[in-house]
C-alpha cells in the first residue's frame, strides 16, 4: 500500500532508529556466523518486513533492536522515540546501564515473540494490563477496545494455559499494544497458526500498528504474506567471508 | 522525584504480587518444595532435640547430684570444731556437719503409740543446707526432729508428724542397758534422696548417742547416770559437699596436704569419665548435625538454585517488558523466602508432634525423666533464621546470575 511508503518517506517523519556498522558474531556447530548491518534506518510509523530463512539472524537483528541483546560491534546505534535527538543505545550497553535499557524496553518497545511469551500465572487480562503497569500508565478501557478488536474478549479471564496457540498469540499482540509503544517488533508472529489464522493476526498487527502510527518491525519468512500487506522489504543476503557466514541487512 | 519513589513502590508491590501468582499458579511443585524442606529439616531439629534434651538434662542432673560433689573420708580421723568451723569459712564448701564414729550410728526406730517391731536405722548427721535434702525437704532444725528415708518409713509406717521412739542401748561391765528419746518425723524424703533405712537427724543427737554408749550421763535426755562428757571433743568423720564439681579436686588436695595419711575418696574420676563421654557425644553429634545440616543446606540451596532456572523464560519476559534487575531478583528471592517459611514452619509442627511421642514413651518407660527431646524458643528461632537466610541467599546468587544475562538469551534458549 503507497501509505506505508508515504509515511516512510515522509520529511516530516523522525528517524527512530538509526543503525551503522552493527554486528553480533555467534557460534553454530560447525561454523562462525555474524549477523551484520551496515546501514539500516527506520522511519517513525514505517512497517518493515524483515525477510529471510530462518537461522539468517532475524531473530538476533530483532533482538539488538528491541535492545534485549548487546551487539558486539557497535559503530552507530541510535534510537529516537521521539523527534529529539536520539538516545546512543551502544554507549548505553557499553556503560551496563541496564536499568535505563530496561526502562526503555519498558516504555518504548511492544514485543510480538514467536511463542507469545505470555506469564502463564496472570489472566489474560492482566497479563495485557501488565506492561502499563510498569510504565505507571493509568487503568483505561484499553485492554477491553484491543481484545475486542482481536476478538479475545471472552478470553481476558481465562490463563493463557486455557487458550488455543491462536488466541495466545493475539493475546501477546494485545499485550504489545497496550502501553502505546513507539516500536511495535514481532518475531514470526504467525509461524505457529494455520495460514487463514496468521492471515488474519498480520492483518490486525499491521492495521492496529498503522491506526496508532506506531512503527512495526516484523520479522517473517512468508514473502508472501507481507507482499499482499504492502510492507516494507528489508532482504538479507548471505556473504561468504574468511571463515564465517555473515548475514547482511542493509536498507 | 516523588513518583519515581512511587513508582518503585508500585513496581516492588507489583514483583511480589506476581511472584505469590505465579507460586499458586504451580502449587504443586510448591508443595513439593515445602514438603521436602520439611522433611530434611524434621529430622535435624528432632535430633537435636533429642542432644539437648537427654543429654544436656541428663548430664547435668547427674552433674548436679549432690552426691558427685562429696569428699569422703576413709577411716577415721580426730576433727575438733575449730577444724569444722575452718572449714564452713572456705568459699568452695557447701556443707560440712562431723560424724561420730561407726558405733553410734544406728539406732532402733519405732512409732510411739504402736507395738510393731521396732527397726534398725542409720542416723545421718545432717543440718542447714544439708545437700542431699535440698529440693525434698527442710533439713531437721531441732534437736528432737528427723527427717526419714522412705524405706524407713514404710517400715514402721510414719508419716510426717508422726512421733517416733528411737531406742539406744549400751552394755557396760557385763550389763545392757536402754534409753529412749521421743523425735517427730519432720519430713519423708525419696529413695533417690537415701536408698535405705536411714534417719536425718541434728548432729547434737549422734554425741548425745555416742556420749552415752561411751558410758557417760547425757544430761539433755536425761539419759543415764554419772559424769557428763567434759573433755575436748574430737569427731572421728565428716560430711562433706564442696560447692562445685570442679572444687572437688582442689578440696580433696586441700585436705591431703594437711596430713599425709589422710585418705579421701571422690567421685573424680567418675565425673572426668562423664565429662569426657560428654566431649565424645557432643563431638559425634556435632558431626551428625554438621554433616546434616550442610547436606541440608546444600539441598535446599540446590532445589532454590533450580527453581530460579526454571524461571529464566518468566524473568526474562518481565526483563523485557521493563522490570529492572533488582526488583525482578525479588521474584525467585519472595518465592524461595515463602517456600522457607512455610517449610520450616511445617517442619516445627511436625517436630513438636514427634517430640510429643518420644517424650510420652518416655515417661511411660522412665518415669522420671521428661522433657527428653526438647527445644528452646531460640533454637526454633535460629533454624527458622537460618533456612530463611539459605533460602534467600541462593535464590538471590541465582536471580543475581539469570538477571545479569541478556533477556533474549533467556527468551530464545528454552
Amino acid at each position: 500500500m503507497a501509505r506505508n511508503a508515504a509515511v516512510a518517506d515522509s520529511v516530516a517523519a523522525h528517524w527512530v532508529f538509526r543503525l551503522n556498522g552493527v554486528g553480533k558474531t555467534w557460534l553454530a556447530p560447525d561454523k562462525q556466523f555474524q549477523l551484520w548491518v551496515p546501514q539500516l534506518n527506520i522511519r517513525a510509523g514505517a512497517q518493515i518486513a524483515v525477510l529471510g530463512r530462518s537461522g539468517c539472524g532475524k531473530s538476533t537483528l530483532l533482538d539488538i533492536l528491541a535492545m534485549t541483546l548487546e551487539p558486539d560491534v557497535c559503530g552507530t546505534f541510535s534510537f529516537a522515540p521521539h523527534e529529539r535527538e536520539g538516545i546512543d543505545i551502544g554507549k548505553v550497553w557499553g556503560k551496563r546501564r541496564l536499568d535505563r535499557l530496561a526502562g526503555l524496553r519498558g516504555r518504548h518497545i511492544g514485543y510480538v515473540l514467536q511463542t507469545g511469551g505470555l506469564l502463564p500465572f496472570l489472566t489474560v487480562r492482566d497479563n495485557i494490563e501488565l506492561p502499563r503497569q510498569v510504565c505507571g500508565m493509568a487503568r483505561e478501557d484499553a485492554t477491553e477496545m484491543l481484545a475486542e478488536r482481536l476478538n479475545i474478549s471472552d478470553q481476558l479471564d481465562k490463563l493463557p494455559g486455557a487458550l488455543s496457540v491462536g488466541q495466545r498469540q493475539r493475546a501477546a499482540v494485545a499485550r504489545a499494544l497496550a502501553h502505546e509503544p513507539t516500536v511495535i517488533l514481532a518475531d514470526e508472529p504467525t509461524a505457529s497458526l494455520d495460514p487463514q489464522t496468521a492471515g488474519e493476526v498480520m492483518e490486525l498487527v499491521v492495521s492496529l500498528a498503522a491506526q496508532r502510527n506506531i512503527t512495526l518491525v516484523v520479522a517473517s519468512h512468508d514473502w508472501q504474506g507481507v507482499t499482499d500487506l504492502g510492507m516494507v522489504q528489508l532482504q538479507h543476503k548471505q556473504v561468504e567471508g574468511t571463515g564465517k557466514l555473515r548475514s547482511v541487512f542493509q536498507t | 522525584m516523588n513518583t519515581t519513589a512511587e513508582l518503585s513502590r508500585t513496581t516492588l508491590a507489583q514483583i511480589i504480587r506476581l511472584a505469590t501468582r505465579d507460586l499458586i499458579h504451580q502449587r504443586l511443585s510448591s508443595a513439593v518444595l515445602v514438603l521436602a524442606l520439611a522433611a530434611v529439616l524434621t529430622p535435624l531439629l528432632v535430633l537435636f532435640g533429642l542432644k539437648f534434651g537427654v543429654i544436656d538434662n541428663l548430664l547435668r542432673e547427674l552433674m548436679q547430684d549432690p552426691r558427685n560433689r562429696e569428699i569422703r573420708l576413709i577411716g577415721h580421723g580426730r576433727f575438733d570444731a575449730g577444724w569444722f568451723a575452718q572449714m564452713r569459712a572456705l568459699d568452695e564448701i557447701a556443707f560440712v556437719v562431723p560424724r561420730t564414729r561407726g558405733a553410734a550410728t544406728t539406732i532402733d526406730l519405732r512409732p510411739e503409740n504402736a507395738s510393731q517391731p521396732q527397726i534398725k536405722v542409720e542416723l545421718i548427721p545432717s543440718g542447714q543446707g544439708d545437700p542431699l535434702l535440698q529440693g525434698h525437704a527442710a533439713p531437721p532444725d531441732q534437736p528432737g526432729s528427723v527427717v526419714l528415708s522412705a524405706a524407713s518409713a514404710r517400715a514402721i509406717g510414719a508419716t510426717p508428724g508422726t512421733r517416733v521412739k528411737a531406742s539406744v542401748r549400751r552394755k557396760i561391765e557385763g550389763q545392757w542397758s536402754r534409753v529412749h528419746a521421743l523425735l517427730t518425723v519432720a519430713a519423708v524424703v525419696p529413695d533417690s534422696v537415701f536408698p535405705r533405712k536411714g534417719a536425718f537427724v541434728m548432729p547434737a543427737l549422734l554425741v548425745a548417742i555416742e556420749d552415752y554408749r561411751d558410758g557417760y550421763a547425757v544430761p539433755e535426755y536425761n539419759w543415764g547416770e554419772g559424769e557428763a562428757f567434759n573433755g575436748p571433743r574430737y569427731y572421728s568423720g565428716f560430711r562433706l559437699y564442696v560447692r562445685e564439681l570442679d572444687d572437688v579436686a582442689h578440696v580433696r588436695d586441700l585436705l591431703r596436704a594437711q596430713e599425709a595419711s589422710f585418705e579421701v575418696s571422690t567421685k573424680a574420676r567418675a565425673i572426668e569419665e562423664v565429662r569426657l563421654f560428654d566431649r565424645y557425644l557432643t563431638a559425634t553429634f556435632l558431626m551428625i548435625a554438621f554433616i546434616g545440616v550442610a547436606g541440608f543446606l546444600l539441598s535446599f540451596g540446590a532445589s532454590m538454585w533450580v527453581n530460579v532456572e526454571r524461571k529464566q523464560r518468566e524473568l526474562s519476559v518481565l526483563q523485557l517488558l521493563g522490570f529492572r534487575s533488582p526488583i525482578i531478583m525479588l521474584f525467585p528471592i519472595v518465592q524461595s523466602g515463602l517456600i522457607a517459611l512455610s517449610g520450616a514452619v511445617l517442619a516445627i509442627i511436625m517436630f513438636f508432634g514427634i517430640s510429643v511421642l518420644i517424650n510420652g514413651y518416655f515417661a511411660r518407660e522412665a518415669g522420671q525423666f521428661d522433657g527428653l527431646c526438647r527445644l528452646l524458643p531460640s533454637h526454633l528461632a535460629i533454624s527458622l533464621v537460618a533456612t530463611l537466610v539459605c533460602a534467600v541467599v541462593a535464590a538471590g546468587l541465582a536471580a543475581y546470575r539469570s538477571t545479569r544475562i541478556e533477556p533474549s538469551k533467556g527468551l530464545r534458549e528454552l
